[in-house]
């Protein structure tokens, strides 16, 4: 059986003795013997020196010397001597206590969200997605739902062919891998194409979601009929060093453009009308002007019919301003509506080489 | 030296073997600790032949610290003043 290392047992606990007595040269012999290992004797005279034993070796040191000799332990090292001595001191207890539990907490939060392997895909879709999905800095990272977070990723970006999301630490890594292939979105193979959506009427764009293809618009813009509201071209910011790799790809843009549109009315009514009585056996007719309650009535009904004709089912009247004129006899109501709609048809997009022969 | 009689000195193990820089002697082939003062530190090592006569090597100086005991090897610090070989009278110098 291999015996135990008397260097081990030398470091795990040591202590520091003080011999004192007569012919220490007969003490160190017997200890050497014995297999005591005591470093750095220091002969401080003739009949006294100090040491360092392994702290297991001091009960056999004591034996060997019996009563010739006194030894006293002045010193001690390693970790259970420096436990008993913190042990001693509370407050330097709690303090480590405190800096060790601040250190166990810290490490359970994220501290860096490290993106690597991105081409087309910007590295802030990315990084808007993880948060959207619950990672990003300083989050807890035993609440992070990883697979939950690669589907998402896996859901907005079909072009992921590779996804690694990762901890190390406090650092979370997602290294991703894209298709080199030009990526057509289509709901079935027979409707694969570029398509652009452009906006069908002119506005001012409320909100713009694009589910695909990158979005030309922000709230606020006016936009005019035939403006690219999502292009089904997205320029691609490639990371690698490939030199024929290809700046744009093409795509079917989806989305959702919500726009307030003005429109510009124009109304007529009769300015008269007839009441008819019937008094006995004769007919009364009275011509009288319409009152503005009875014209705004109407109006009501114009508007209604106009709407269903001409605005979509989703449409809703935000604002609307009347302004009334009276024209001999008719009246001319003109009317501002501002309608909240959404905008935007498809449109195919030729995608060819320029200046081709072909 | 020969490369021969370099070899039978290296493997050697009755002679005492000293190795003194400045402040340090190495002590080999030792088997105990004779007298420790503090200006002086005997030991002794079994001498050659037969008889295993008891050969002594005392280091004189001051402030020593042995910093290693053990394997037939003594390890000394200090202000190191010299190193002398004693043997029994009677017995042939080496």
């Amino acid at each position: 059986m291999k015996e135990k290392s008397g260097a081990w047992s030398f470091y795990s606990q040591r202590v520091k003795i003080r011999i004192e007595g007569f012919r220490l040269d007969w003490l160190l012999n017997q200890a050497n013997e014995a297999g005591i290992i005591i470093r750095e004797l220091r002969i401080i005279s003739d009949t006294e020196a100090s040491g360092w034993i392994a702290a297991a070796d001091l009960a056999l040191l004591r034996r060997l010397a019996k009563s010739r000799y006194r030894i006293t332990v002045t010193e001690g090292r390693g970790p259970e001597y420096r436990a008993r001595t913190l042990l001693k001191r509370p407050v330097t207890m709690a303090g480590c206590l405190l800096m060790a539990s601040i250190v166990a907490v810290q490490s359970m939060f994220i501290a860096d969200v490290r993106i690597d392997g991105y081409k087309a895909i910007p590295e802030d879709s990315l990084r808007l997605c993880l948060e959207e999905a619950g990672i990003c800095e300083g989050v807890f990272r035993p609440a992070i739902d990883w697979e939950g977070a690669r589907e998402m990723l896996r859901e907005t970006f079909p072009q992921l062919t590779w996804i690694q999301l990762v901890y190390d630490g406090r650092t979370v890594i997602l290294n991703v891998n894209e298709t080199e292939k030009e990526i057509l979105y289509a709901a079935d193979e027979e409707e694969a194409g570029c398509i652009s959506i452009v906006a069908d009427r002119s506005g001012y764009i409320e909100s713009v979601s694009a589910l695909r293809g990158a979005a030309q618009v922000e709230p606020g813009d006016f936009v005019n009929e035939g403006d690219v509201l999502i292009s089904g071209v997205v320029p691609m910011e490639p990371t690698t060093f490939q030199e024929d790799w290809p700046t744009e790809y093409y795509v079917r843009a989806k989305g959702e453009i919500t726009a307030l549109v003005p429109y510009r009315l124009t109304f007529n009514q009769e300015r008269y009308t007839e009441d008819v009585a019937e008094e006995g056996q004769t007919t009364v007719t009275d011509r009288r002007e319409q009152t503005r309650e009875e014209a705004e009535a109407v109006l009501n009904q114009q508007i209604r019919l106009w709407k269903k004709e001409n605005l979509p089912e989703n449409a809703e009247i935000v604002n609307e301003s009347l302004n009334f004129c009276y024209k001999n006899n008719i009246i001319e109501i003109g009317m501002t509506l501002e309608v909240r709609q959404q905008i935007g048809i498809e449109k195919e997009i030729l995608v060819g080489q320029e200046n081709s022969d072909n | 030296m020969k490369l021969m009689d370099e070899a039978i000195y290296d493997f050697d193990f009755t002679m005492p073997r000293v190795i003194a820089t400045g402040r340090l002697v190495i002590l080999e082939n030792i088997t105990a600790i004779v007298m420790i003062s503090e200006n002086a530190l005997t030991v002794s090592s079994c001498g050659p032949g037969k008889g295993r006569k008891q050969r002594f090597t005392t280091v004189t100086g001051g402030n020593f610290i042995i910093k290693e005991i053990g394997e037939g090897r003594l390890v000394i610090e200090g202000k190191i003043r010299g190193v002398e070989f004693l043997q029994p009278e009677g017995e042939d110098t080496d």
